[in-house]
C-alpha cells in the first residue's frame, strides 16, 4: 500500500484540529488549538504545508474569508474537511486502535 | 491598555523576508495570521515582536518546503495558464492604446531591421561559405609591405615556385589569378571571365570538378595541349548543363581550349563569382617573374602540421628569399595565416567593426526611447496597476505581466524588422550600382534569424524590465489615493533623464563617426582629377595574344581603332590611355633611379606605369610643366623616353628638374630619359598623396589593353552601337566594351565606398531622430506633470518667458549631460577610425564642434514645443482642473 494512504502524526493532528473548530479553522485557529493539545506552539508555515499536502490529497478544501484590519487588511482562508478527509481520520483511528487492543505498555518497559 | 496614535508594527525585515519566501498561494493568509496574533499580543510590544521574529524564523524551513511543494505539485499548465492570461491583457492593453503600441513597435522594428540587415552583411563576411572546403587545414598565402602600406598584398610566381620548393608544412599548395580572354566562334566576339589554376588547384582546396576532370600535372607547362575547365554557372547558362560538353572546344583568344571538366558550384563566391572559364596557369619555370606580384595563393597543411608551424615556416622562407632576391624582395614579406584570420585586412575589420557598433548603438537608442515611453505609460496606468496590485496581484506577477507586453511589442517588431531587412539589403544592392559583392552576399540564412530572435528576447529585458520594476513599485494606496502622484517621483523622473542622457551621447557618438566618414568620402572624391570627367567618353579594348603577338601589329590595330571611332563619333580625335584616373590602379611596378643607390631592406620606389598616346595630354588638359610632351618622332626606333608626374618629380627630385635623368623600371633593361613633368592626376588607389604616374608613348609601348577616350556630348548609350561596329570593322572577332564616360565610370567605382557612408549617414540621422523624439517625449511629460506648478506660478505673475526659460534649461541640463558623455566616447572611439579617414583629423574641428551644433539645435526645438505649450495654458484652466 502505498504510503500516501496513511496519514502522519501531525497531519492527523492538523485535521483534528480542523474538525474541531469547525468552520472557524483558518491558520492562527489550527495553531493555538493544536498549541492547547500538545503545549508547544508549531510554526504557523508547517501547519500550512501539512495542509497544503491534505489539500492534494483531496482531504481538505479551503476558501478565502474577508479581509480584515487586524490582519493588515489580509484575508484568511477557512480550512474544512472533506468526505474523504473524515473518512482517512475514521480509518487511522481504527488501525491505531487495533493496533493498541491488547498491549499493554509498562510506562517503564520502553526498550 | 495604553492608548496609542498608531497601532505596533510587526518587524518590517522579519515580514518580508517571509514574503519573499512564502509561495503566493499562502503569502497573505500566512501574514495575515502573524500579523492577527502579533496585534493579540501587542499589550508587550517587545514581547510581541520578539514572538513574531522567532515564528518567522521557525516558518523558515516549513516555508521551503511549501515552496517545494507547491513547485513540485503544480503542474505547469498553471503556469502556461498564466502565460495566456499575460497574453490576452497584454493585447488588450496594447489596443486600448494603439498610438504607443504602433509607435514603439516602428521604432523598435526599424532599429531590429536595420541590425539584422547589417548583421546578415557582417555575418556574410565573417563566416562566408570560403570556396574552399575543410577550411582549418588550408592557410592562405599573402604578402605584405610596409613602405608601400600593402597588408594583403598578392604573390609573384618566381616566389611562389620557391615557395613549392622549399615549403615543407603544406602537402600542397596552389595558387590563381583571374584573366578574360575574347571568346569567337559564336554570333559574336564575346568577352569572357576566367580564371587559370595551378595543376592540383582543386584538390588542395577540396573541390573537384563535378564533371570530367582537373588539370593533371604537366598541362599547367608551357607547350602542353590547350585545356580548359567552365564553372557550374557557365555549364548551365550557355550548356544547360549537358554532360555532353566534355570533350567540345571553346576559342579563346582565338585559340581552340578542350574542355575537359566542370567545377563545383562552391567555387563562385566572391570574387571569383562572375568567373567563366579556367585554364592551367602556365608559369615560366627556368626564369619566373619575380616583381609582379599577381598570385592568390592557399596551401593546404600536411597531416599533423599545426597553422603555426607553417606560418613560422613560411616566416623563415620569406627571409630567405629577401636575401637571395634583394632588389624584387626589397621590403616584402610574405606570411601565411590560416583561411579565415587572413580573408580580411585592417581596414575591411574596422569598418565591419564600426557597422555593428553603430547599429548596435541605433537598437540601444531606440530601447531607451521604447523604455521613455514606458515609464511615461506606467505613471497613466499608475492607477491601473495599483487596482491589480490591490486585488492580490504580486509583484513578480505585475512585472511578469509588463515584461509580457514588452516581450510582444519586442516580436512584432522582430517581424516587422525581418521584412524591413529584406528590404534594405535589396536597397543596398540597388544603391551600390551591382559593383560590390559583398552586399550581394548578405542573406537572411537561419543564423541571420537566430541573431533577430535573440535581438527581440532580450531587447524587452533592456527596455521592459526597469519600468515594469517601477511601475510595480508604489504600494497600491499611494497610487490609488492620488493618480498623479504615482509616477514614481523623483526616483522615476530621475530614470528617464539618465535615458534621455544616455540617448543623447550615442547619438553624437554615432554621428561624429558618420561626419567623419562622410567628410573622409568628401575629400576622396573631390580631390582634384586633373582631367575633366564630364564628356570624356571611354571604350576598353583588351587584345589577345593571338594574332597581336607583335608591337607593329597592336599599334596598326589601335590607329585604326582610333580613325574608325573617330568617325564613328563623328570626333576630330581619338586619343588613347591604358589606365584612367580615378579608376585604375593600372600596373604598379617599383623603378631605380640612374645614379642613385638601392638601400638594401627599403623598399624601392613605384610608380603607376600609364601608356599614352602622343596627343592625349593635350587633349586631356594636363598641361606639360617642365620639358616637353610626347612628339611623333619618339617611335619605336628612337631612344625611350617618359614623362613623370609632378608628384613623382618632387618626391624624386626635390628642388631639381628630372628632365634629362634617367630611370629604369624593374624587370626591364632598357633606361628610359624623363623628357617632361607633367600636372597630377588622381589615382584610384592613393590616398594619402599625389599620384606618382610615370607616362609611356604608345608608339614605344604599344599595349594590348588601352583605352580609346574622346570628348563627345551625345550620351554614350547612343553612341555604343556606332563603337561597337566601328571596332567590328577594324577587327571582326575583338569585341569593345565598358563604353560610357569617366564621370559614370568614377560614379560606378565609387558606389560602394558612397553606400557605406549612405548608411552611416542613414544611421546618424536615424540617432538623431530618435534622441529629439526622447527629449520631447520627456520635456512635454515633465510640463504635462508640472501643469499645476506652472500655472500658479503664472498666475502669481511670472513672465511667460521666465516658465519657458525654466523649462528650456532643464533640456538643457539633460542635453549638456548627453553631450559632455558623448564627446569623451567619440574621443575614444574615433582613436579606431584613424587609419580610415583622408584628409581629417579624427579630432577634427569641425565635426566636433558642428555636431554637437547641429543636436543641440535640434534638441532645443524638441524641448521648446513643450515648453511654449506650458506657457500657452490657461492657469486658470489649469488650476480647475485639478
Amino acid at each position: 500500500m502505498p504510503r500516501g494512504d496513511y496519514l502522519g502524526e501531525f497531519e492527523q493532528m492538523v485535521l483534528l484540529a480542523v474538525a474541531r473548530l469547525e468552520g472557524e479553522a483558518y491558520g492562527m485557529a489550527i495553531v493555538q488549538e493544536l498549541a492547547l493539545a500538545t503545549g508547544s506552539e508549531p510554526a504557523v508555515a508547517s501547519v500550512y504545508a501539512a495542509l497544503d499536502r491534505l489539500a492534494r490529497r483531496h482531504l481538505v478544501k479551503s476558501e478565502i474569508g474577508a479581509p480584515t484590519p487586524e490582519r493588515g487588511g489580509r484575508a484568511k482562508r477557512f480550512f474544512s474537511l472533506l468526505p474523504a478527509g473524515v473518512d482517512a481520520l475514521q480509518r487511522s483511528r481504527q488501525v491505531l486502535a487495533t493496533l493498541w487492543d491488547g498491549l499493554n505498555l509498562d510506562p517503564g518497559a520502553r526498550a | 491598555m495604553s492608548r496609542r496614535p498608531h497601532p505596533p508594527k510587526p518587524p518590517g525585515w522579519a515580514s518580508r523576508l517571509l514574503a519573499a519566501l512564502l509561495p503566493w498561494q499562502y503569502r497573505d493568509e500566512h501574514l495575515g495570521d502573524l500579523h492577527e496574533a502579533f496585534l493579540r499580543r501587542a499589550a508587550s510590544a517587545r514581547a510581541a515582536r520578539r514572538w513574531y521574529v522567532r515564528q518567522v524564523l521557525r516558518s523558515l524551513p516549513a516555508t521551503l518546503r511549501l515552496r517545494y511543494q507547491t513547485r513540485n505539485d503544480n503542474p505547469s499548465g498553471i503556469r502556461m495558464e498564466t502565460f495566456r492570461q499575460d497574453l490576452r491583457f497584454g493585447i488588450r492593453a496594447l489596443l486600448k492604446s494603439p498610438g504607443f503600441a504602433i509607435v514603439s513597435t516602428l521604432t523598435l522594428a526599424l532599429a531590429i531591421g536595420v541590425n539584422t540587415s547589417i548583421f546578415s552583411l557582417v555575418s556574410a563576411i565573417v563566416f562566408a561559405d570560403l570556396p574552399m572546403r575543410d577550411t582549418q587545414t588550408v592557410a592562405l598565402i599573402r604578402t605584405a609591405n610596409a613602405d608601400l602600406d600593402i597588408e594583403q598584398g598578392s604573390v609573384s610566381p618566381g616566389d611562389y615556385l620557391d615557395l613549392v620548393e622549399r615549403v615543407r608544412s603544406f602537402e600542397s599548395l596552389s595558387a590563381l589569378t583571374e584573366t578574360q580572354w575574347v571568346l569567337t566562334g559564336g554570333d559574336a566576339p564575346m568577352r569572357v571571365e576566367g580564371l587559370q589554376f595551378t595543376a592540383g588547384l582543386t584538390e588542395t582546396w577540396h573541390l573537384p570538378p563535378i564533371l570530367g576532370r582537373s588539370f593533371a600535372a604537366g598541362e599547367d607547362r608551357e607547350g602542353a595541349p590547350p585545356v580548359a575547365m567552365i564553372t557550374n554557372g557557365y555549364w548551365h547558362d550557355r550548356y544547360g548543363g549537358r554532360s555532353d560538353v566534355l570533350g567540345k572546344t571553346i576559342r579563346l583568344d582565338g585559340v581552340e581550349h578542350t574542355i575537359i571538366g566542370v567545377t563545383d558550384p562552391g567555387l563562385e563566391f566572391a570574387d571569383f563569382r562572375r568567373a567563366q572559364v579556367i585554364t592551367p596557369l602556365i608559369l615560366n619555370h627556368a626564369d619566373p617573374n619575380r616583381s609582379t606580384r599577381y598570385l592568390f595563393v592557399a596551401g593546404r597543411l600536411a597531416p599533423r602540421v599545426s597553422q603555426q608551424a607553417a606560418t613560422a615556416e613560411v616566416d623563415r622562407v620569406s627571409a630567405d628569399l629577401a636575401r637571395e632576391h634583394p632588389v624584387e624582395n626589397a621590403g616584402w614579406r610574405i606570411w601565411a595565416k590560416p583561411m579565415r584570420d587572413s580573408l580580411l585586412d585592417k581596414q575591411g575589420n574596422t569598418i565591419l567593426l564600426f557597422l555593428q557598433l553603430t547599429v548596435g548603438m541605433v537598437i540601444l537608442i531606440a530601447c531607451a526611447n521604447v523604455a521613455n515611453m514606458l515609464l511615461a505609460r506606467a505613471t497613466a496606468r499608475a492607477r491601473e496597476i495599483a487596482v491589480r496590485s490591490a486585488l492580490g496581484a504580486g509583484r513578480g506577477r505585475l512585472v511578469r505581466q509588463l515584461l509580457t507586453e514588452s516581450l510582444m511589442i519586442s516580436v512584432a517588431a522582430a517581424a516587422l524588422g525581418l521584412g524591413f531587412a529584406w528590404a534594405l539589403n535589396k536597397a543596398l544592392v540597388l544603391i551600390s550600382a551591382g559593383q560590390e559583392a559583398v552586399f550581394q552576399m548578405a542573406k537572411l540564412d537561419g543564423r541571420v534569424l537566430e541573431f533577430t530572435l535573440l535581438v527581440s528576447l532580450v531587447a524587452p529585458l533592456a527596455f521592459g524590465l526597469f519600468p515594469a520594476l517601477r511601475a510595480s513599485a508604489s504600494g497600491p494606496e499611494a497610487a490609488l489615493r492620488d493618480g498623479r502622484s504615482g509616477d514614481g517621483g523623483r526616483a522615476g523622473k530621475r530614470a528617464r533623464a539618465a535615458l534621455v542622457t544616455v540617448q543623447v551621447s550615442l547619438a553624437l557618438t554615432l554621428m561624429v563617426v558618420a561626419s567623419l566618414l562622410t567628410r573622409t568620402v568628401i575629400n576622396l572624391q573631390t580631390r582634384p582629377l586633373g582631367v575633366d570627367p564630364e564628356d570624356l567618353l571611354t571604350v576598353r579594348i583588351d587584345l589577345p595574344d593571338a594574332g597581336y603577338e607583335s608591337a607593329e601589329s597592336r599599334r596598326i590595330f589601335f590607329s585604326q581603332a582610333q580613325a574608325a571611332t573617330a568617325g564613328a563619333l563623328s570626333s576630330d580625335r581619338v586619343e588613347l590611355v591604358s589606365a584612367l584616373p580615378g579608376i585604375d590602379g593600372g600596373r604598379r611596378r617599383s623603378f631605380v633611379v640612374e645614379g642613385r643607390e638601392v638601400v638594401e631592406g627599403r623598399a624601392q620606389p613605384t610608380a603607376l606605369l600609364v601608356t599614352v598616346s602622343t596627343g592625349y595630354f593635350d587633349y586631356a588638359g594636363m598641361p606639360v610643366q617642365e620639358g616637353r610632351g610626347f612628339a611623333e618622332s619618339d617611335d619605336a626606333t628612337s631612344l625611350p623616353v617618359a614623362l613623370v608626374s609632378r608628384a613623382l618629380a618632387d618626391r624624386y627630385w626635390p628642388g631639381a628638374s628630372p628632365v634629362g635623368q634617367r630611370l629604369q623600371v624593374s624587370g626591364e633593361k632598357e633606361w628610359i630619359q624623363v623628357v617632361g613633368v607633367v600636372s597630377d592626376v588622381r589615382n584610384v588607389a592613393d590616398t594619402k598623396q599625389g599620384a606618382p604616374n610615370i607616362y609611356l608613348p604608345f608608339t614605344q609601348d604599344a599595349r594590348q589593353g588601352m583605352y580609346l577616350v574622346a570628348r563627345t556630348a551625345t550620351p554614350a548609350g547612343l553612341v555604343a552601337g556606332a563603337v561597337r561596329s566601328a571596332i567590328r570593322g577594324v577587327d571582326a572577332d575583338q569585341p569593345a566594351d565598358a563604353i560610357r564616360t569617366l564621370k559614370r565610370a568614377i560614379y560606378e567605382n565609387d558606389a560602394d565606398m558612397t553606400a557605406l557612408v549612405t548608411l552611416f549617414v542613414t544611421f546618424a540621422v536615424f540617432a538623431l531622430l530618435m534622441s529629439a523624439i526622447g527629449i520631447y517625449g520627456v520635456m512635454s511629460y515633465s510640463v504635462s506633470q508640472r501643469q499645476n506648478e506652472i500655472g500658479l506660478r503664472m498666475a502669481l505673475g511670472a513672465e511667460r518667458g521666465n516658465v519657458r526659460r525654466m523649462i528650456v534649461s532643464q533640456g538643457a541640463r539633460l542635453l549638456g549631460w548627453g553631450i559632455a558623455i558623448g564627446l569623451l566616447a567619440s574621443f575614444a572611439l574615433t582613436r579606431l577610425l584613424a587609419n580610415l579617414v583622408f584628409e581629417v583629423s579624427t579630432a577634427d574641428t569641425l565635426t566636433f564642434v558642428g555636431v554637437p551644433a547641429v543636436l543641440i539645435l535640434v534638441a532645443l526645438v524638441a524641448n521648446l514645443v513643450p515648453a511654449r505649450r506650458a506657457t500657452t495654458l490657461d492657469p486658470a484652466a489649469t488650476l480647475r482642473a485639478d
